[in-house]
């Protein structure tokens, strides 16, 4: 669901930076700079992103014109890899084997260092064993227009794009004001001085 | 458009005030309204979802959903009683083609858009279809947009408008 199909419930940004003259070869070389890279069976608990199609989340090349670019229009999807474990699974099963440790060898209570020393096999065996949770947001650069379409209305993806964007593109990502759409500086400047019109029993705001 | 607007978020009564404008307009104009030549005639209800917000605040403390929702007397309490529209779910017409959308916010989000159905032969052809119905709606809102900014900013406002959408908030009409 999204910009290719079903509802869109899209973030605007304008773009604000020079575009170079080259700007579509620059363009395919840092997205597939960015791209995302395949995540080793041994990743551990971090994130792992990167730019992929917005067709197919596995295809990461962005060689290919075609499949990115539709005139004025660049799309493309920010992926983003994560591995979690299950929790209270996680928590019983390290508290088993730290009993188990303190049966074996007569104690009472087991040292720090070898409750983390059993935390951290556990957690990196589970950790390979365990696919990442998969997230997808798609997104739509408007060159003529330069504006960017986030699908998402995260706060924390939309930071995360924006960064990463700039990474990619060194080209910055501001929140979209409707105040653009207006026809005028004038009556940009004579309605933002308009204070809040009562309309209820109290003041707007 | 102009670089110093990109730079001027919009004032939170200002898009709160917009959506309210719509929703009186749409009910007392009928909704059918007249954007001039370049986008001409477009018909708009407000459709199954109207969220407010407290004055000053940002989250959502009413919403009014179901069929009519806009007709109903809870909406209306909700702005008698002070709060503003945070969130109005909207259907556009324009020609044969119908759009659903919920603006929200001071930054006027487009959330949950459906765009008319496009059934094209390849992908690429559906691409530049639903891309160019998002470029239509949001030619749309910006007419209506620029339309009500016109609005607020002259004396009919203040002399003529707000006293009306008073008196249709308070279930009264002018004259009457």
């Amino acid at each position: 669901m999204g910009i290719l199909s079903g509802a869109m419930s899209a973030r605007r940004f304008s773009i604000e930076g020079e575009f170079p003259p080259d700007f579509r070869e620059r363009w395919r070389a840092a997205l597939n700079e960015y791209a995302f890279v395949d995540s080793p069976v041994e990743q551990g608990k971090e994130e792992r992103e990167g730019w992929v199609q917005i067709h197919n989340l596995l295809d990461t090349s962005f060689d290919d014109f075609n499949r990115w670019l539709y005139n004025e229009v660049a799309l493309f999807a920010l992926r983003v890899d994560k591995k979690t474990l299950p929790a209270k699974l996680f928590r019983a099963t390290v508290q088993k084997e730290v009993k188990e440790w303190c049966q074996e060898n007569g104690v009472e209570r087991c040292p720090k260092t070898q409750k983390d020393e059993i935390r951290d096999r556990i957690e990196s065996q589970w950790l390979k064993r365990c696919l990442p949770r998969v997230t997808i947001t798609e997104m739509c650069l408007h060159m003529t227009d330069r504006y960017v379409l986030i699908h998402s209305q995260s706060e924390g993806t939309l930071e995360r794009i924006r960064k990463r964007f700039f990474a990619t593109f060194g080209l910055k990502l501001i929140p979209w004001s409707p105040m653009e759409w207006l026809d005028s500086v004038e009556l940009v400047e004579q309605l933002a001085a308009e204070p809040p019109s009562r309309v209820g029993r109290v003041e707007h705001e | 458009m102009n670089d110093s607007n990109q730079t001027m978020p919009a004032l939170p009564h200002l898009t709160s005030e917009f959506f309210l404008w719509l929703w009186w307009k749409t009910e007392e104009e009928g909704g059918t309204l007249s954007l001039g030549e370049t986008v001409g005639a477009v018909t708009i209800w407000v459709d199954e979802r109207l969220g407010f917000r407290s004055p000053g605040e940002t989250k959502v403390t009413t919403v009014v959903t179901g069929d009519r929702a806009a007709e109903t007397l809870e909406a209306k309490a909700a702005l008698y009683g002070g709060k503003v529209l945070h969130q109005l779910r909207l259907h556009v017409q324009r020609g044969d083609r119908e759009f659903g959308l919920t603006l929200q916010g001071p930054d006027m989000t487009l959330a949950q858009v459906k765009l008319p159905q496009v059934t094209q032969d390849t992908e690429e052809e559906a691409i530049y279809d639903r891309l160019f119905l998002y470029g239509e709606l949001c030619f749309i809102l910006s007419a209506l947009w620029n339309q009500f900014a016109e609005l607020r900013v002259s004396q009919p406002w203040r002399s003529v408008l707000l006293p009306s959408i008073r008196n249709w908030v308070e279930g009264r009409r002018l004259n009457s």
